[in-house]
């Protein structure tokens, strides 16, 4: 469950980002979240992942008001999230199995679980051929499924995907929707940030649009 | 259950240290370098020290003290104070009588010598008790008047009473050869009722005094008194200790005076006995000086080995000492102290500079180090914070980063500085003459060491941390 109530946000330069948001996401939903490069976007994954502070307004996740969250809880409250970026952000000097299985060694996982659990998890994303393999080796398509089955890795309860294909050729972006798809109709929480109409209008699921900082349109099986 | 693998952090932080190549070895060379020159100044004053030590405390000022205790006629005597007998008796006083039942001077008082109550130049003081002792039996004494003689004078350990038969002894033979032996006689000085050598005297009661009957040399040349030695009887009861000498009455009267000034520390006696047996034991290996420093008389005078606190106030304390009756001269070494402290202080001071500089710019070039090391995995970090690590997670590695070349400097000054110090110490012992002793370099081994690590480390943590400190933000 999030729950943005009202919230602002304004950078240390003056500019508001985000401005009187209210958006609320139920367990279980898939949200694309669309709009114009400079609407906000952005911002709002940034405040999502607690990366930036909301300037007024209040946000919860969970169990977790990312308002009131003391700067140490933030490590614990971000291995509920699964993250997955425009560029990927794989170790390059790491295999595929290492890039996996790091987000589980950073939280203390293990080595007896690690080795169990990383082929199962490449085998959700299609690449438990490809362990041993390293990141420049792959494709782009390939290599954003390695960060798929790293922001998997934890088993968060939502993932949180900005522009995941952005750098990807069309037919391997609809792999990765199809994905991000199966893996939310495992019950999770899914929000996907980007801007590509054909794939948006095509998977039928709610769509929030932004502009200029506000929340302009928020429709089941929406359009762009 | 959570693990975290302590193999991990350690291989990131070595990896980190070999991907900083030319960096690492430059903090590592530098931090080195700051412990080296910290040891070599810290041995450098602990050799101070040790030396000063075997100078001996410099704090110290020796007053010599005239204890020629020989009066002549209305001179003043401070008396010996109280003694202490074994039977339980009560000490009242001193007198010429041994047989009085009261004092006539309380112990520490002063006496004015009057030749009429010395026999043959000395003035006895008996000892008066609460408990009057039992007179036994005699016991007699030869006396030389004065004159020197070959050999010791004649002894006779047997007891007598009243009528018994005593044998004289032998005639005594004089230094000087113009001197003649003329008898034996129980009144000093009186030549009229000699005795001969060898020939009995019946031992008559109303000679003794104290149970002891003296026998007086007569010489042909009997030596003029013009000055009094004041001796001290316990006038026949066992006592505690020794019994006082007029030497020692005055020595513990100028001690008391000394102890009671300020800036004292402590009050050593050193008598004239005991400067000639150190003397001795110094010369130990040179026979002909001990026979030198044998014959005659004790050149050595009475000594008190002062120690005082303050440096700064040992002019006062001099000028104090110099108003006491009996000390003549003194002399000191607070020059050669102050010279000492100002040479270590500024050692000290120095270093301390020294120490600061070099301490700033290991802690300047291990957090660019560490900084560099940072910058280069900025991406890893990043992902680090995105799948949920802590802060410990990832900064250890980079801290472990700072104690490793912490560790290392140490481990590698510490080699450098061994070997420094054992050469040096090597130069310096076939160099000079031994007036400059060097510490072992194994006695302070093992706290180099820990101090070095421990700077170390403490350098490279504090350095690592600086740099550290803004990706602590989340």
């Amino acid at each position: 469950m999030i729950d943005f109530r009202n919230v602002k946000k304004v950078y240390p330069n003056g500019t508001t980002a985000l401005d009187g948001i209210n958006l609320h996401i139920d367990d279980g939903e898939f949200v694309f979240i669309v709009g114009p490069s400079g609407a906000g976007k952005t911002t709002l994954m940034k405040l999502l992942l607690r990366e930036e502070r909301v300037t007024s307004g209040r946000l919860i996740v969970d169990e977790f008001d990312l308002v009131k969250m003391p700067e140490r809880k933030v490590p614990y409250y971000r291995r509920q999230l699964g993250v997955v970026f425009q560029d990927f952000r794989l170790f390059p000097n790491k295999t595929v199995f290492e890039n996996v299985a790091f987000a589980m060694r950073v939280v203390g996982e293990p080595a007896s679980v690690i080795k169990k659990r990383v082929p199962t998890i490449l085998s959700i994303v299609n690449l438990a051929d490809k362990y041993n393999c390293y990141p420049t080796e792959l494709s782009g398509g390939e290599q954003q499924r390695v960060a798929l089955a790293r922001a998997l890795a934890n088993n968060p309860r939502m993932i949180i995907a900005d522009e995941p294909t952005g750098n990807i050729d069309p037919k391997m972006s609809l792999e990765i929707m199809n994905l991000l798809i199966k893996i939310h109709k495992r019950n999770k929480t899914v929000i996907v940030v980007t801007h590509e109409k054909t794939l948006v209008d095509y998977f039928q699921q709610r769509v929030v649009t932004i502009r200029d900082g506000r929340i302009v349109d928020d429709r089941m099986g929406g359009m762009f | 259950m959570r693990r975290y693998s302590i193999t991990y952090f350690i291989g990131q932080s070595i990896s980190g240290l070999l991907r900083n190549g030319v960096m690492s070895i430059a903090s590592i060379t530098v931090l080195m370098s700051c412990l080296i020159v910290m040891g070599s100044f810290a041995l450098l004053v602990l050799n101070i020290d040790y030396n000063m030590e075997n100078l001996g405390d410099l704090n110290t000022i020796s007053a010599f003290v005239q204890t020629d205790t020989e009066y002549a006629e209305g001179e003043e005597a401070l008396l010996a104070g109280a003694l202490k007998a074994k039977n339980g008796a009560e000490f009242l006083g001193w007198s010429l009588d041994p047989n009085a039942d009261a004092p006539t001077y309380a112990p520490g008082q002063k006496y004015t010598v009057n030749p009429a109550d010395a026999k043959n130049g000395k003035i006895t003081m008996y000892a008066i008790w609460s408990i009057k002792p039992q007179t036994a039996n005699y016991g007699i004494v030869y006396d030389m008047s004065g004159v020197s003689i070959e050999g010791n004078p004649p002894v006779d350990n047997n007891r007598y009473n009243h009528g018994d038969e005593v044998v004289l002894a032998d005639a005594p033979i004089p230094k000087l050869a113009s001197n003649n032996f003329l008898g034996w006689s129980v009144v000093p000085g009186d030549a009229s009722q000699l005795m001969k050598p060898g020939s009995i005297y019946k031992l008559n009661a109303g000679n003794a005094v104290c149970a002891t009957v003296t026998l007086y040399a007569i010489w042909s040349n009997m030596p003029v008194i013009s000055k009094y030695e004041i001796v001290y009887n316990p006038n026949r009861t066992e006592i505690e200790g020794s019994v006082p000498t007029q030497d020692r009455v005055l020595l513990m009267n100028i001690a008391e005076q000394v102890s009671k000034l300020d800036n004292i520390k402590r009050v050593d006696i050193i008598t004239k006995e005991m400067a000639l047996q150190q003397e001795k034991k110094r010369y130990e290996d040179y026979p002909e000086v001990i026979e030198i420093l044998l014959s005659g008389k004790n050149p050595y005078p009475d000594n008190f080995l002062i120690s005082y606190y303050d440096n700064d106030k040992v002019a006062t304390l001099i000028y104090q000492l110099n108003q006491i009756d009996g000390i003549y001269k003194i002399r000191d070494r607070s020059d050669v102290a102050e010279r000492i402290d100002s040479l270590k202080s500024g050692i000290i001071v120095v270093f301390s500079w020294f120490m600061i500089l070099l301490f700033v710019v290991s802690i300047f070039i291990i957090m660019n180090t560490v900084k560099l090391a940072v910058f280069t995995r900025k991406q890893e970090i990043s992902i680090m914070r995105y799948v949920g690590a802590t802060n410990w997670f990832i900064t250890l590695p980079f801290m472990l980063e700072g104690v490793f070349i912490g560790l290392i400097s140490a481990g590698l000054a510490y080699l450098i500085e061994w070997y420094i110090y054992i050469y040096l110490q090597r130069m310096v012992i076939s160099d000079t003459l031994q007036m400059i002793h060097i510490i072992s370099f194994n006695s302070i081994s093992k706290w180099l060491l820990v101090a070095f690590l421990a700077i170390g480390m403490l350098t490279g943590v504090v350095g690592s941390y600086i740099s550290m400190r803004k990706y602590l933000k989340a």
